[in-house]
């Protein structure tokens, strides 16, 4: 009897000792609490930043994204080569990763109400012993540009090595595939509901 | 009153029949004296030039169709100092049409001649009214390789390029010669539906009945394949100009117009560069995009791939109408046996571009 209540005790002292730890949910989603996203119709998407291998992978997977998120209705987005005027006419250096300031030259020049950056951290074929898998990393940044203040970023990790992968071969899915779901839970992530955060 | 509402159907059947057609029957006469200019190569390889355009004059002339001889054109062009001959602005199609009497013009353009076994090939062929400002009347198109079936231990394997140069043209001068005589335009290919664009946002105000004018500009190519940019354009160009309620502008005069207002646009189609073209070519819509991929390969084991994105931007709203992304690989949806290969980035492209230009011009499959 006296054992069963210790171990009991023992439980609940945990229990309450970790409690804390496991409510604190980290998201890999910021939202700006004061921003009104509906304000936003028309946005800007910039060059991504590419630290894949491939050199057009960056390219691939904007085009991607603009063209799925126009096709969710939310926004507008301005076409590509209207974006690299904009870029040329104010000789951004690097336009990747514009500072706030071009952030705010960018959105007044193009009439934008938001800019996209976004980086492309890894795209392809993963190899872990003889099993292969392509898969896609990438992380997105929506900038007020009144303000130049980022309102909204979330990253997304899609394909890679899987169990099933490991003990059936197959090379898991195609990489434009993986691209599409990569995009699509990054539009969950800023169309969805906001995600509870830390 | 059942017999009635069935000749409605039937009528209607009738009248649409002619847009769902391979070569397009757009807006524009149909030309009955032609002129065949030099074939463009975008192969970015040696083509034999000079012969694919004597085989087509010869074609030509036995069918019948009225060709302009090469002294007269030849003339026409040192008088003129015509030196693009991929297309024709509107000047020089006036005094084509006055000097020479012709009505229309055949431009070819080659995009892949592989001669090592099994051999490839691909070719787009477009005749051009000039009977008032140049304009598509029709276009058809063909990619081919050697081993595309090649059957029952591999007996209808072709290993001679001119064997399958002839095919490719006997097919697109046979689709020419019933359009010249008939004006009706052939039965449409079937485009895959794995084909489709992978995403696509469409917000185009077409009025039933109403032709709009477009124009197509070279598209941006990220790829490591020469031309990429102005084959997808010429594909796009070939698709769009099938259905009724598209004028598509000759590519070139929208060339002349870009090369005249010094439009460069390497980053793609902007709003203020699709005003400019718009308004010059007196285009509604102007079409263009960026070519991220287009891979062909040599021999007999290798793996094809396509990859482009398409934006059309409506110039009096000068807004963005038409956005999507394309991309496929050779052996997409292949189980068994090799079935359903594409061993051309032609045979994709194409089919590509069909059910991109489909889904423009509003046609849901």
């Amino acid at each position: 009897m006296k054992t069963t209540l210790g171990f009991a005790t023992v439980v609940l002292v945990l229990l309450v000792v970790t409690a804390p730890v496991c409510s604190a949910q980290v998201t890999d989603v910021y939202r700006d609490p004061n921003m009104d996203f509906g304000s936003i119709q028309t946005v800007a998407v910039a060059p991504f930043a590419n630290l894949a291998r491939d050199q057009v992978v960056a390219d691939r997977v904007r085009d991607v994204f603009i063209s799925r998120l126009l096709s969710t209705g939310a926004v507008y987005v301005l076409p590509v080569g209207e974006v690299a005027r904009g870029i040329a006419k104010l000789e951004l250096q690097s336009p990747a990763s514009p500072s706030p300031e071009e952030i705010i030259k960018l959105g007044t020049l193009l009439k934008a109400d938001a800019v996209i950056t976004g980086v492309v951290r890894e795209y392809g074929e993963v190899r872990s012993g003889t099993t292969t898998a392509n898969i896609i990393s990438m992380s997105i940044q929506l900038i007020e540009a009144g303000t130049g203040k980022v309102v909204w970023s979330a990253s997304s990790t899609k394909g890679g090595i899987s169990f099933w992968n490991r003990l059936f071969g197959g090379g898991g899915q195609p990489v434009n595939k993986v691209t599409e779901e990569a995009v699509d839970a990054l539009f969950d992530k800023l169309l969805g509901p906001p995600q509870k955060g830390r | 009153m059942w017999f009635s509402r069935a000749t409605v159907a039937a009528t209607l059947l009738l009248a649409l029949l002619p847009g769902a057609g391979a070569g397009p029957a757009s807006a524009g006469e149909r030309p009955t004296r032609v002129a065949v200019f030099p074939v463009e190569n975008l192969s970015g390889g040696s083509v034999p030039v000079g012969e694919i355009r004597q085989i087509l004059l010869d074609r030509l002339a036995a069918a019948g169709i009225d060709v302009i001889d090469d002294g007269p054109l030849e003339a026409f062009m040192t008088r003129h100092r015509v030196r693009y001959t991929a297309g024709i602005d509107a000047p020089t199609a006036e005094a084509l049409r006055q000097e020479t009497g012709m009505d229309g013009v055949v431009f070819t353009s080659i995009e892949l001649f592989n001669e090592l076994a099994p051999p490839k090939v691909a070719l787009t062929i477009r005749l051009v009214s000039i009977t008032d400002a140049p304009v598509v009347v029709w276009a058809d198109d063909v990619g081919m390789a050697g081993d595309d079936a090649p059957g029952w231990l591999a007996l209808n394997l072709v290993d001679d390029p001119q064997v399958l140069l002839a095919r490719a043209l006997d097919r697109l001068t046979g689709s020419l010669v019933a359009y010249m005589k008939t004006g009706e335009a052939g039965p449409a290919r079937e485009a895959a539906s794995k084909f489709r664009p992978k995403s696509s946002y469409r917000s185009l105000a077409v009025d039933a009945g109403k032709a709009y004018s477009i124009a197509v500009v070279p598209f941006v190519s990220l790829s490591d394949r020469r031309n990429a940019g102005d084959i997808l354009a010429l594909l796009f160009t070939r698709h769009l100009s099938a259905f009724p309620q598209f004028r598509v502008v000759e590519p070139g005069v929208t060339r002349r117009q870009l090369l005249d207002a010094r439009i460069i646009m390497d980053g793609g189609l902007s709003l203020g560069d699709a005003d400019t073209v718009g308004a010059l070519v007196e285009a509604d819509f102007v079409l263009g995009g960026r070519v991220l991929r287009y891979a062909d390969y040599e021999g007999a084991e290798g793996n094809t791939g396509v990859e482009f994105s398409v934006v059309i931007i409506e110039r009096k709203s000068r807004r963005v109408v038409w956005s999507s992304a394309s991309y496929n690989d050779g052996g997409d949806g292949v189980r068994f046996f090799e079935r359903g290969r594409s061993r051309t980035a032609h045979t994709m492209a194409t089919q590509m571009a069909r059910l991109t230009a489909e889904l423009i011009a509003g046609r849901e499959r």
